[in-house]
């Protein structure tokens, strides 16, 4: 009898634990791609709120100065804006609102990566995590999840893992994101973006489409043409 | 035969001198078109979208020199343009 009640109260703590609790996993991310004119950059602070079924993930500018090859020195300043991407990892969606000049909501439900497990493991922040590979608009990604967090989350669009991804660096160098600090939150996940009006993932790479056209190559003065970025993290068109 | 002879020598002659200035022409050709130096930079908006100019400027033999003026007017144009996106909601 005894025996039965420690696991029937085991079983009530746990189930409170998971229904109220969150993890903030906070992360520094960094884009560095200047291969060619439509490159772009960006240093930010990632924080992550997430359970087993959904999430909120914020991205805030760092204040930085550093050197790119082909762009020169570059600058980030803090406090110049929040991007908000909700994420129901049920219905394998992401709405959020940083639409590139675009000024929409995208709700994006085609963004499922086909990862490989492999052998290598390291530790990051005490917990030990394990290798998966795969490719995601445009990049070739290493990421690496943590086997004691069950949660198939990450920060931006990745997800799909048996435990939380900690850390995330492409191929071709030019996305890093870290993990450098977990803790529990009480925090309650909503959608901010409910009753609002979306636009899906292929809706908005036309529209980006026509934009970079309307814009790229634009000639401001003599000897002197703008353009935009086709590409941030996704690759938004091939150019 | 001797005139035979001789308008065989001022032909052959003539076909060199002509072949000569053709070849001359055609290297000055091209060496002629001036060469222009590059450069790319990007600012970011408020919004963290960026904006990339490239400006060239024309060669003057001082590819250092060159490539600083372009870069500084590319530089300028790129956080210029970013203001102007800022204080235009809808620039483009």
């Amino acid at each position: 009898m005894k025996f039965q009640n420690t696991i029937l109260l085991l079983l009530f703590t746990n189930l409170c634990f998971s229904q109220n609790s969150n993890l903030v996993v906070n992360y520094k991310s960094i884009l560095k791609d200047d291969l060619n004119e439509y490159g772009s950059y960006m240093y930010n602070k990632g924080e992550l709120i997430t359970n087993s079924k959904e999430s909120l993930y914020f991205e805030t500018p760092l204040d930085t100065i550093f050197h790119m090859e082909n762009f020169g020195t570059v600058s980030t300043s803090s406090n110049k804006y929040k991007y908000t991407y909700y994420k129901d990892l049920v219905k394998n969606i992401v709405i959020y609102d940083r639409t590139y000049s675009l000024k929409e909501i995208i709700a994006d439900d085609q963004y499922k990566i086909d990862w490989t497990v492999t052998n290598n493991t390291k530790k990051i922040l005490t917990h030990k995590c394990q290798e998966a590979i795969g490719q995601f608009r445009g990049r070739s990604y290493s990421v690496f999840f943590a086997t004691d967090i069950a949660i198939p989350n990450g920060p931006f669009k990745f997800d799909g893992l048996p435990g939380l991804i900690l850390e995330v660096k492409s191929d071709d160098g030019a996305v890093s994101i870290i993990a450098t600090e977990i803790k529990q939150n009480d925090t309650i996940i909503v959608n901010p973006f409910t009753g609002k009006k979306y636009k899906s993932w292929s809706d908005f790479m036309t529209s980006y489409g026509k934009y970079l056209d309307r814009v790229s190559n634009k000639v401001l003065e003599e000897n002197t043409t703008m353009t935009v970025p086709n590409r941030y993290i996704e690759y938004f068109i091939k150019k | 035969m001797r005139k035979l002879f001789f308008s065989i020598v001022f032909i052959g002659v003539s076909g060199i001198i002509s072949a000569n200035t053709i070849t001359n022409t055609s290297e000055i050709v091209s060496e002629t078109p001036a060469s222009k130096v590059c450069c790319i930079r990007s600012a970011t908006n408020a919004g963290g979208e960026v904006v990339t100019i490239r400006a060239c400027v024309e060669s003057t033999g001082d590819t250092e020199i060159d490539r600083g003026i372009a870069c500084s007017r590319a530089s300028k144009l790129a956080n210029a343009l970013v203001v102007a996106m800022d204080t235009l909601q809808s620039f483009f």
